[in-house]
């Protein structure tokens, strides 16, 4: 049993997805029970990027995904994909 | 994994085209003024409007938004709120001419300088006092349009797969549609997007999710457009909300209603390719070309007919796929002749002269590197032959011409090269003037005597010049000279015909290809040469008898002088008293003339390596070839050959055929 978290890149965009998903693989575990995302670092993301953290979200489907590192000073895509990814139901607000 | 350089850089090749298609309408539109054209004005709107478009999906709002302001001015035009007039469509061209130097900008990766923002609020300036438009961006603007009649719209979009690899980001569809001033409710349906530890991390660039779209205070036009770049390819359904009754959804792609844009799929299939990846293919082909040499020399010597059938085989594909390679980097000039038709309405404007432009052979083919480096040459011939050849209209009308003058640019195929005729129906060399400003500058001496075609020949010597007056036009003697040195960089001809008061006629002649030719190929001692096949008429035995001797220079040749020149004088190389040497015969345009050789050994195909700069003025040869052997054969610069034998000056040893 391991919790993981996960700092999402500055970038995370169509030409960062295949290259951060291999990454986020070997992250990952058989034994991973929970998963947070720490979305202080963002400044830019685009669908693509949504897109992978949907389908790590996917990884813990019984632990929604929880979110880290990210409040109203932050930048406007952190909020924006916090926003999304909670209207998606991939995670709750904490 | 996409490039985002390369996508930017399929958006400065497209905005490229797009800048010389809206040019092109707008001349179209200024050439029936006072009349107009609702086609030609809605190919001028589409150029304009595919710009802004095709920039906001790259993120170049700068452009988005200057290009919104002419857009805007050509949708008042497409509605006849606004009637073109010679001033309108000069600001036109001056908004092209500025979206073209932003291009420019973006594509050497430099931030636009303060001279083109003071030039953009000038054309700002002048739009809106055409228009009305206020200074607003493009997002300002359509808030305030889009006041009216708007409404609420569902959408259901299922992009295609690769979309996100191709560079589409389905965000950008929102931002679009916020930015005109609508609000979006996104529903992201994510259920079949695969968890992480289920996929190869490639699979995630592919668009596996949905969106479902409420879209408020928009219209159907705005809709269509925000889509356009994608609905092709992708399922979206796009259906009013009429309070609350369930909408009725219409595909685009199958019911497309009166406003909708999106654009159906191309039937001609076309793909756009760097040309630096041509350049590696014809490169690669040449060295494909010189192996297949090698293996069919070392065939003959293994004497297998099974191995030399197959062989035989081989050279035959080699040949298609040559020259399919080569066919694809064939494009038709009139692209090129186009611009010049922007060209001649500014210089003649400038200068007050009334020219029209005619065009023959537009779909004459050539190798697109050729085109790109014919360009400045043209446009230095073209500006001159205004400035110089083109008279006033009222000398015009005073020599009993039409006070239109009109300049000809045409192209044709002839003896394997391409022929581009720059003629101009205007007052012709002053060839009196030419030889006094000729005898000024010490090119000749007062005592020498030339024929008028030499004459005329004498304004492509550097610092040459006889106008009176330096323009910002030409007469600064820096350009004939100019023109000439960029021609034979390409292994091309210059040369000029004039008739007093009637015009001149400048001739360049160009080879097909720059980099693989047809040869034939000679020996004399043991140098081998190649000639350019499509420029052998002939092979004959120098004869020695019937009125010539090895010594002579030319032979009667069914009745017709044949000049010839000896390749062993020219190159210093020895002489076998026993070979009976060929002459092969040769025609460059309406030159005709002999090569004698020892050894005629038949066609060759032949990949033109450059010589180096150690060798690149040494006359008479334009390049060199790898042979089969791994022996190297030099390709003969036959028209430079020729035109220094015909200027020998013991004689005129030329024959015009």
């Amino acid at each position: 049993m391991s919790n993981l978290t996960i700092v999402l890149p500055e970038v995370l965009t169509i030409y960062e997805v295949s290259k951060v998903a291999a990454k986020w693989q070997l992250m990952l575990s058989d034994d991973t029970t929970a998963i947070a995302i720490d979305l202080s670092e963002l400044l830019e993301v685009d669908a693509a990027g949504f897109q992978l953290v949907v389908a790590l979200a996917q990884c813990c489907t019984e632990k929604p995904l929880s979110v880290i590192g990210v409040d109203e000073h932050h930048s406007p895509c952190a909020l924006w994909l916090l926003n999304t990814l909670v209207a998606s139901n991939c995670t709750q607000r904490r | 994994m996409v490039d985002l350089s390369e996508i930017q850089a399929v958006f400065i090749e497209e905005a490229k085209e797009l800048v010389l298609q809206f040019e092109e309408s707008l001349l179209a539109i200024e050439s029936i003024l006072p009349n107009s054209d609702d086609e030609i004005i809605n190919e001028a709107f589409r150029a304009a409007h595919t710009i802004k478009g095709s920039a906001g999906v790259v993120g170049y709002d700068h452009i988005v938004d200057f290009t919104h302001f002419v857009e805007a001015t050509m949708e008042l035009l497409r509605n006849h709120a606004l009637n073109p007039c010679e001033k309108l469509i000069s600001t036109l061209l001056e908004c092209n001419d500025h979206i073209n130097a932003l291009i420019k900008c973006l594509e050497s990766n430099e931030d636009f300088p303060p001279a083109l923002t003071d030039t953009e609020a000038g054309l700002l300036e002048s739009l809106k006092s055409y228009s009305g438009l206020q200074h607003q961006t493009s997002s300002e603007q359509t808030v305030v349009e889009n006041q009216e009649a708007t409404q609420s719209f569902r959408v259901s979009a299922q992009f295609y797969k690769a979309c996100m690899v191709d560079g589409f980001d389905p965000l950008s569809i929102i931002r679009y549609i916020e930015s005109k001033g609508s609000t979006v409710e996104v529903d992201w349906l994510i259920d079949e997007v695969p968890a992480l530890n289920a996929v190869t991390p490639d699979e995630l660039e592919l668009c596996h999710f949905r969106m479902q779209l409420e879209i408020h205070h928009s219209t159907r036009e705005d809709i269509d457009e925000a889509f356009e770049f994608i609905a092709a390819e992708s399922n979206i359904e796009i259906a009013p909300i009429e309070d609350d009754k369930k909408p009725t959804l219409v595909k685009t792609d199958k019911q497309p209603t009166k406003n909708n844009k999106v654009k159906p799929k191309n039937p001609e299939r076309m793909m756009k390719i760097p040309a630096q990846k041509l350049d590696e293919l014809v490169n690669e082909l040449g060295e494909l070309v010189i192996v297949s040499a090698a293996l069919e020399d070392h065939t003959k010597t293994i004497r297998d007919s099974a191995l030399t059938e197959i062989v035989e085989h081989i050279q035959q594909l080699v040949s298609d796929v040559q020259s399919s390679t080569l066919q694809l980097r064939m494009v038709q000039i009139g692209e090129t002749f186009n611009r010049f038709s922007r060209v001649v309405r500014d210089t003649s404007k400038e200068l007050e002269k009334q020219v029209s432009l005619e065009i023959m052979g537009a779909e004459t083919e050539l190798d697109k590197s050729m085109v790109e480096k014919i360009v400045d040459p043209l446009t230095h011939l073209v500006r001159n032959a205004i400035d110089h050849g083109m008279e006033s209209p009222a000398q015009r009308a005073d020599s009993g011409k039409p006070e239109y003058g009109t300049l000809s640019l045409k192209a044709f195929h002839d003896s394997g090269s391409i022929v581009i005729e720059i003629s101009d129906d205007g007052r012709g060399l002053d060839k009196e003037k030419i030889k006094e400003k000729a005898i000024q500058r010490n090119l000749i001496s007062p005592d020498t005597e030339l024929t008028d075609k030499e004459i005329a020949n004498l304004i492509f010597e550097p610092g040459f010049s006889t106008a009176e007056k330096v323009s910002n036009i030409s007469g600064r003697g820096v350009g004939m000279d100019v023109v000439r040195k960029n021609i034979e960089a390409v292994r091309g001809t210059v040369s000029v015909e004039s008739v007093e008061h009637q015009g001149t006629c400048f001739q360049l002649r160009l080879p097909l290809t720059m980099a693989i030719i047809d040869g034939f190929m000679v020996s004399v001692a043991d140098a081998k040469f190649v000639i350019p096949l499509d420029m052998v008429t002939e092979c004959i035995e120098l004869p020695l008898g019937n009125g010539a001797t090895r010594q002579t220079d030319y032979i009667n040749l069914r009745g017709t002088v044949l000049p010839f020149i000896h390749l062993s004088r020219i190159f210093d190389l020895p002489t076998n008293p026993k070979i009976r040497p060929s002459i092969v015969v040769v025609k460059y345009g309406q030159l005709r003339a002999g090569i004698v050789v020892d050894q005629l050994l038949g066609e060759f195909q032949t990949v033109i390596k450059p010589l180096g700069a150690l060798f690149e003025k040494m006359s008479g040869i334009s390049g060199s070839s790898i042979l089969g052997s791994g022996d190297i054969a030099l390709i003969l610069d036959v028209p430079k050959l020729i035109h220094d034998f015909a200027h020998e000056p013991e004689s005129r040893k030329l024959a015009n055929s």
